[in-house]
């Protein structure tokens, strides 16, 4: 045991700086947070606390407007990963296949991953912008349709905001794909050939299984993403019309800075957290089930 | 709609003695049925942002919006040779209030190292010339006793209203103003998409004041 610990020491003192900035500004606020929750904290000073017990999570669980972003966080969870897989395959079989230009294609499919979310939301709501100036209302109306109020009515927000984010984030998931599929061997495909399969029967019982692990790695983010999403609506939407594109991040953010009840704003953080968790561990034990070894 | 007839209704509210839905459910109800039901104020306004507005506004895609001192310059920078005028909310029986406030106002903290420079600080801004030069800065009305100047803009006119202290801005009145406010702005969008009726907005109102008052 103890030669094992002498073996493993210079590995340990490598992580060792990488451990303490994550235990310092990940792990201690994280048990500070659930510790607050049980608390009337004001948000300033941690002194003259008072455990209150479980109140700061029942106000959370009665809040209308709580129950509203849980529906749209949940809902969102649900389709925007599930769009971006669905045209992320086929991008990454697109630009690995033999284009003179796919490496051009590759970069502009990838650049809208780079500027920053706040970014694409200002610069998107120009775009989406309800009167008949919005740059997709003019181009709409040139093919003699009417007008759309994009971001002013709740379900075409709601839909503005995943159309903004998938926009974004499809050549990133998409060069996952592209990754994993060029790690494919060939002779898979040139035994499949041999065998007479079709391109369907080659991508369904070669490229999709062998993509299982990509899959799984991209969906996870996906879903990170979709339960943290916090800036793009915001600088898109501002989480209206209402509360049609409030995400639960926003919630958190305006229970604790707008309406300083840092108490109740923990205690959301809290369940959210455990929400994701448990989101996450389902979610990668079900798709590593279908991973080739 | 609420202060003229009523100057302490804010106050009352604050207090306990009175709810949201006792002195704003009339005043939301009028603005409603006079702004909204009659398409004046159209939904498609909920999916712009400031600066959209003010340049359609600018652009003479649209007749009102709501501004202040701080959109004149941007409105005279787009097009100089827009004719606009500005007025005051008219309650039923006809009393004008501006919707307004103070500005932030200077102090110096009692833990400062510096207080002597925080000092001759506050003395410069209060001279007289320097008052006129934030004045130019801000496009803002000052109230102080004997310095003259001129707005030089539509806001001229609103200056004896200022000395006089005809101006009000409800929700910096209220108790717990940023929760509350932020449930209005919510609620007056949700009426509008037809998610919620504005009869309740009040009610959404006393309902956060009675959680932020825990």
């Amino acid at each position: 045991m103890k030669v094992k610990i002498k073996k493993e020491l210079p590995y340990l003192g490598f992580i060792l700086p990488a451990f303490i900035v994550y235990t310092v500004l990940t792990v201690i606020p994280l048990v500070q947070t659930l510790g607050l929750s049980f608390t009337d904290w004001d948000g300033y000073a941690i002194r003259n606390l008072h455990f209150i017990g479980l109140e700061n999570y029942k106000s959370v669980f009665a809040d209308r407007g709580m129950k509203s972003a849980l529906i749209n966080t949940c809902v969102y969870s649900l389709i925007f990963p599930a769009l971006t897989t669905l045209f992320a395959i086929p991008l990454a079989l697109a630009l690995n296949s033999r284009m003179k230009t796919k490496n051009l294609q590759r970069a502009v499919f990838f650049f809208p991953s780079v500027p920053s979310a706040i970014i694409l939301g200002y610069l998107w709501a120009y775009i989406l912008a309800p009167t008949r100036n919005g740059l997709l209302n003019k181009a709409l109306m040139l093919f003699g349709l009417k007008p759309i109020m994009w971001l002013a009515v709740p379900k075409w927000a709601f839909f503005s905001v995943l159309l903004v984010n998938l926009w974004g984030q499809i050549g990133w998931h998409a060069c996952i794909y592209l990754a994993q599929l060029q790690s494919i061997p060939a002779e898979y495909y040139e035994a499949a050939i041999v065998d007479g399969a079709t391109p369907w029967q080659k991508f369904r019982y070669v490229t999709f299984p062998m993509l299982a692990s990509a899959m799984t790695t991209s969906v996870m983010l996906l879903l990170l993403n979709s339960m943290k999403l916090y800036d793009l609506p915001f600088a898109l939407t501002s989480g209206g019309p209402g509360t049609a594109t409030t995400m639960v991040s926003q919630m958190i953010i305006k229970a604790g800075f707008v309406e300083k009840s840092y108490g109740k704003a923990t205690a959301m953080s809290a369940v959210f957290f455990i929400f994701i968790a448990v989101v996450s561990v389902v979610q990668l034990k079900l798709m590593k089930k279908r991973e080739v070894d | 709609m609420v202060i003229s007839q009523e100057p302490d209704a804010d106050d009352k509210i604050n207090n306990g003695e009175s709810t949201y839905a006792e002195k704003y459910t009339e005043p939301f109800k009028l603005w409603y049925d006079d702004m909204v039901a009659t398409g004046l104020y159209s939904q498609m306004a909920l999916g712009l942002n400031s600066d959209q507005v003010i340049d359609m506004f600018a652009n003479e895609e649209v007749a009102m919006i709501h501004g202040g001192p701080w959109t004149v310059s941007t409105i005279e920078q787009k097009n100089p040779d827009l004719a606009y005028d500005l007025f005051a909310i008219a309650d039923k029986d006809g009393n004008c209030v501006y919707p307004g406030a103070l500005n932030v106002g200077m102090s110096i903290s009692t833990s400062t190292e510096h207080e002597e420079a925080c000092r001759t600080f506050l003395e410069f801004m209060q001279r007289d010339e320097n008052i006129l030069k934030w004045q130019k800065v801000s496009n803002n009305a000052i109230i102080v006793e004997g310095v003259d100047y001129e707005m030089g803009t539509v806001f001229e006119k609103v200056k004896e209203d200022a000395i006089s202290g005809n101006f009000y801005l409800p929700q910096i009145a209220w108790k717990n103003s940023s929760g509350i406010y932020k449930e209005v702005l919510t609620g007056i969008q949700d009426a509008i998409t037809g998610a919620d009726t504005i009869e309740n907005i009040p009610v959404r109102m006393d309902e956060k004041q009675a959680e932020l008052s825990q």
